[in-house]
């Protein structure tokens, strides 16, 4: 009974005309009318291939004009994919602006500024971002946010840019996205899995040295795996494998783990195979070195219960997190180890388990108790791995990240009490805050695409620090509330130093020079005495874009600062977005590899970095005269950078 | 033909149809649509049109419109009907043109005006405090015979002039009036409530004549209506012609459109005056007429305010007489139903309906908390239908109205 499509391009040929003839004080209301034809469109391949032919009279009648797609020079390829989810009409903008892309790219319409090579960049950089729903809309479907109407205009417009810019046109952008995943080592690998999995169903000769590597590592980690086919029908090689043969599987396997931080299904069938049955192969098949492997001996049946009974094929990566656990030798700490004893007994909260059902991306069953017990030993393995996701939770990122660096018995302690009772208790200024008490957090609509660990404490820490951030500009009228905050929510790390460079009486910028300063000589080697920084410093950083303009506040902690293999002294530092590669203005670029950063970390020159920083803690007893050493050119440099940043925004006392 | 319209308000709709119509207008509204005008150019004369009262000056007004050369002037709001009425008093010389602009604007001197010229009405009055409110109860329950035990009879108390629903109380037992009532609503007009399908209707007068009679089929009052109403209303057009005649010339109303509000009696034999405005009615339903009968109601409504206007310069601005049309448009007015919403959803029945038309529903710009609705004002937009089949127009615009477009 639905519309026909030649009805359903009459009226959008009607309410085309209608827009086009309005007078200019009119158009906002038939902008409207005209989208809502187009969103009828976009319910067939037909009807989205109607819109793409008349693509070219759509940009003319000024339906991009005084909106944020007028300038097509100034899209953002990585805000494609989050505003295609956000709903009419702003989706079905963002669609027409796609296939405006695309009519510039196959040369149907020119657009100046924008040439038809830098349109199939721009869109090809949208299928690499868009990935997970570019290639497969499964993942859409299941998640009851999107309507079904919403879901479908997404895949027919994806499926139309496919046709256009298909997957080997694609190669060179993925293979930069799959590396910069590899070197930034997050624990969620959904998307680096999704990018595999479509590639392995290219022909192979299509791919590379490197990128045959990764697709290997997760699909075909050895010939006996490629041979097998399935993870089951490789477990039943093994026993009939020589012994030399295994130790190199064994390795094999493990180099690749080490190599790209992915662990396969073969892996896992293996490890567990060894548990069983070759002990001794156990610490080849993690990667452990003389540190892991005394760990893993002392602790053999732990290590065995954990592989055997909470390791499955749904939270497979738990292997490079075990693995990661026992170089850090975390379990001979009598802490992490009491705690994680009783973690593994954990009965969790009927909450806290449907979250963590919910939050398994895997198409492997997964129980509650794994996904927490594997989801902890990634987060104690790979510290710098946690991330927000679609969160505005850089704090608690921070935390949980901060913790299992530096308190790693605290963090488990935490997760016991969060898990089996959905609260949690801090303590703030002599008062107690319990999360469950507190209604607000800074989240209203959890995504839920995070770590097991994130998934139980984020949407509690979030509240409780939103509680304490209420509490303290209450308490402490005119101060920055971080000052008493950070302290209480990350503990007795925070150095009890405190410098801001905004006035919040005042509603200006003031002492920058003396911030400056101050933070060259707490945190530089050559003006701090040659020394590196004890615990990791909490610090707030103003986020601008391409063009330097503000966007808001973030929350990182700078880990160290010291020169990189080049010489170049580079501030090292933790950043719980998921984008390690940014690009923040002026030239300020943060990489997240080739400039001596380990997995994790990002990084930039010291002075660009310092230039972002709004605040920061700092240890007071040692600064002595340091900090007028620091050279007066270099504080000039820094201060020119952010003036002509994100302090246009400011007034400056 | 006029020389040139003052459009006494903002409206871009309107505005839009005169310039698309191309004739002669100037707007007068608040001095802060000055610079916007300016920009689109649109003839524009700044003046604060604060509540017409003995101070007002609508003389002065009337010299700043002189270099305009206007001669008529048409109210697009309820809050400028006395200006206008103002206005054409001087322009045609005649001082009850205002007052009849009073009479649109004091619902108690409406009611009393319809009743001596013998429309039927409920029973009402003017009250200025709480136990005027009592009495008047007291009093509705007598005359309705009650007996010890039974309900209260039910009334309404609303404000001498709003548009719409504002400030509006429905009042339903004796407890209600200091539950809902309070001293910052008198004085005002309590009147007995009426039984019976709610309908507007939108008559265009000429020279004290009705030009053109549009019949608005009410859904859910405030949310939903469509044009042209379903068959029971249209089977009642003579006699709803004759009332609105009636009203017309009970008022001595000549030029304008005026927007009445009926209520169909049980025997659906007669139909009670409820009450009645001379603006632009809220619920887009000039839109909604207009597109149904095929021609721009908004500048019909305009054209009917010139009393220089030929019957055949009229009749461009009109549909054929008699012309009844195929189609029904109807709209759903959306406001969300949640305390708290985050986005958009269109549902996808409601793309696979072929009676649906267009929305142009506005995208929250984030998480943002909904305060109460208020006089059926500031919703969030509108989603249009239209088809042959009335029953499933209505069938569809009652879905729409529980389909929470907002979460």
């Amino acid at each position: 009974m639905a519309l026909t499509l030649s009805e359903r391009e009459a009226r959008l040929y009607e309410s085309l005309a209608a827009f086009e003839h309005a007078p200019l004080f009119a158009r906002e209301e038939k902008r409207k009318r005209l989208l809502s034809q187009a969103d009828l469109l976009a319910q067939d391949a037909a009807g989205m291939a109607h819109l793409y032919e008349n693509i070219a009279a759509i940009h003319r009648s000024g339906l991009f004009a005084g909106t944020p797609w007028e300038d097509p020079s100034r899209l953002v390829p990585g805000l494609v994919a989050g505003t295609l989810l956000s709903g009419p009409a702003g989706s079905t903008l963002e669609m027409l602006s796609e296939l405006r892309m695309l009519a510039v790219a196959e040369g149907r319409l020119a657009l100046p500024g924008c040439p038809p090579e830098a349109a199939r960049h721009f869109l090809r950089q949208v299928l690499v971002y868009g990935f997970e729903y570019a290639f497969s809309t499964e993942e859409l479907s299941e998640n009851e946010r999107y309507t079904r109407t919403e879901v479908r205009k997404v895949s027919l417009l994806f499926d139309l840019l496919k046709q256009h810019l298909p997957l080997p046109s694609l190669l060179p952008y993925l293979k930069e996205e799959i590396e910069t995943i590899i070197a930034h080592r997050p624990v969620v690998v959904t998307r680096i899995k999704r990018i595999l999995e479509q590639l392995q169903h290219l022909p192979p000769d299509l791919l590379d040295g490197p990128l045959r590597a990764y697709v290997e590592a997760l699909f075909a980690p050895t010939p006996l795996a490629q041979k097998a086919g399935t993870a089951h029908y490789y477990a039943e090689q093994l026993p009939h494998l020589p012994d030399a043969a295994l130790e190199q599987e064994a390795q094999a396997l493990s180099q690749q783990m080490l190599d790209t931080g992915l662990v396969s299904t073969f892996q896992l069938a293996f490890l567990q195979y060894a548990a069983r049955e070759r002990t001794a192969l156990v610490p080849i098949a993690l990667a452990l070195n003389a540190h892991g492997r005394a760990d893993y001996e002392r602790h053999q049946a732990f290590v065995h219960q954990l592989i055997l009974s909470f390791l499955v094929p749904g939270n497979k990566q738990g292997v490079y997190g075990l693995a990661r656990t026992l170089q850090r030798n975390l379990f001979s700490q009598k802490t992490v180890w009491h705690a994680f004893s009783r973690l593994v007994k954990a009965r969790l909260h009927p909450v806290i388990r449907e979250r963590l059902e919910e939050g398994n991306l895997s198409p492997f069953a997964l129980t509650a108790e794994q996904a927490l017990i594997g989801g902890t030993l990634c987060v104690l393995g790979q510290p710098l791995g946690v991330r927000q996701g679609n969160n505005p939770t850089c704090q608690s990122a921070r935390g949980i990240s901060m913790w299992s660096r530096h308190a790693p018995g605290k963090l488990i302690n935490l997760l016991i009490d969060t898990a089996t009772t959905n609260n949690a208790v801090f303590r703030y200024e002599g008062e107690l805050i319990e999360s469950a008490g507190v209604q607000e957090g800074l989240t209203t609509a959890f995504d839920f695409k995070l770590d097991p660990v994130s998934i139980v404490l984020v949407p509690h820490l979030d509240k409780v620090y939103n509680e304490m951030m209420k509490r303290a500009s209450l308490k402490h009228p005119g101060k920055d509330p971080h000052a008493s905050v950070n302290p209480a929510f990350y503990g007795h790390w925070i150095q009890t130093g405190f410098k801001s460079v905004y006035n919040p009486l005042l509603y200006g910028i003031e002492n920058y020079e003396e911030f400056i300063r101050i933070f060259y000589a707490a945190f530089h080697p050559e003006y701090n005495g040659g020394h590196h920084l004890i615990y990791p410093v909490p610090a707030g950083i103003f986020i601008t874009d391409s063009g330097a303009n503000m966007l808001g506040f973030h929350a990182i902690s700078l880990l160290r600062i010291e020169q990189a293999p080049d010489g170049e002294w580079r501030a090292y530092f933790f950043n719980p977005n998921s984008q390690g590669k940014q690009d923040w203005g002026q030239r300020i670029t943060p990489t997240v590899s080739g400039h001596g950063e380990r997995h994790g970390e990002s990084s930039l020159p010291a002075a660009q970095f310092a230039a972002r920083v709004y605040a920061y803690h700092f240890n007071q007893l040692r600064l002595g005269d340091k900090p007028g050493k620091v050279p007066t050119a270099t504080v000039a440099h820094i201060t020119q950078l952010a003036k002509e940043s994100w302090g246009r925004k400011y007034q400056w006392l | 033909m006029a020389n040139r319209f003052a459009l006494i308000g903002w409206s871009l709709p309107v505005i839009e149809s005169m310039q698309k119509a191309g004739l002669p207008y100037v707007v007068v509204s608040f001095p802060d649509f000055e610079s916007y005008a300016k920009t689109h150019e649109i003839p524009f004369v700044g003046y604060h049109l604060d509540e017409f009262g003995s101070h007002s000056n609508s003389v002065g007004l009337a010299e700043l419109l002189r270099p305009f050369d206007v001669d008529v002037a048409v109210p697009l709001y309820e809050e400028t009907v006395e200006w206008a009425g103002a206005l054409n008093s001087i322009y045609r010389n005649d001082p009850r043109v205002l007052n009849r602009a009073f009479l649109f604007r004091n619902k108690a001197m409406m009611k009393r005006k319809a009743l001596l010229g013998g429309l039927r009405v409920g029973l009402f009055e003017e009250v200025h405090s709480l136990e005027q409110v009592h009495k008047f109860l007291d009093r509705l329950n007598e005359a309705e015979l009650q007996l010890e035990g039974e309900d209260d009879a039910w009334f309404h108390a609303k404000p001498f002039a709003a548009a719409g629903t504002v400030g509006h109380h429905f009042i339903k037992s004796r407890e209600d009036i200091d539950r809902k009532m309070s001293i910052k609503d008198f004085p005002c007009l309590v009147e007995s409530h009426l039984q019976g399908q709610e309908f507007s209707c939108e008559a265009f007068i000429h020279k004290g004549k009705i030009r053109f009679l549009n019949i608005t089929e009410y859904v859910k009052l405030g949310y939903s209506n469509f044009i042209p109403a379903g068959p029971e209303l249209e089977a009642k057009r003579e006699l709803i012609h004759n009332e609105v005649q009636k009203l017309v010339d009970i008022f001595g109303i000549e030029y304008g459109m005026i927007h009445p509000e009926w209520f169909v009696s049980e025997d659906g034999k007669q139909i009670n005056f409820g009450e009645v405005a001379c603006r632009i009615p809220g619920g887009h339903i000039l839109e909604l007429c207009g597109q149904a009968y095929g021609f721009d109601a908004l500048l019909a409504f305009v054209v009917s305010h010139d009393p220089n206007m030929t019957e055949e310069e009229l009749d461009r601005y009109f549909p054929p007489r008699g012309y009844m049309p195929p189609k029904h448009f109807g709209n759903v007015m959306v406001f969300p139903k949640a305390a708290q919403i985050s986005r958009l959803e269109i549902p996808e029945e409601l793309l696979e309906e072929p009676y649906y038309l267009d929305n142009n529903l506005t995208q929250p710009l984030g998480p943002q908390k909904i305060n109460a609705r208020e006089g059926f004002g500031n919703h969030f937009g509108t989603v249009n239908f239209a088809g042959e089949d009335p029953a499933r127009i209505r069938e569809l615009l009652k879905h729409y109205e529980d389909v929470p477009f907002y979460v």
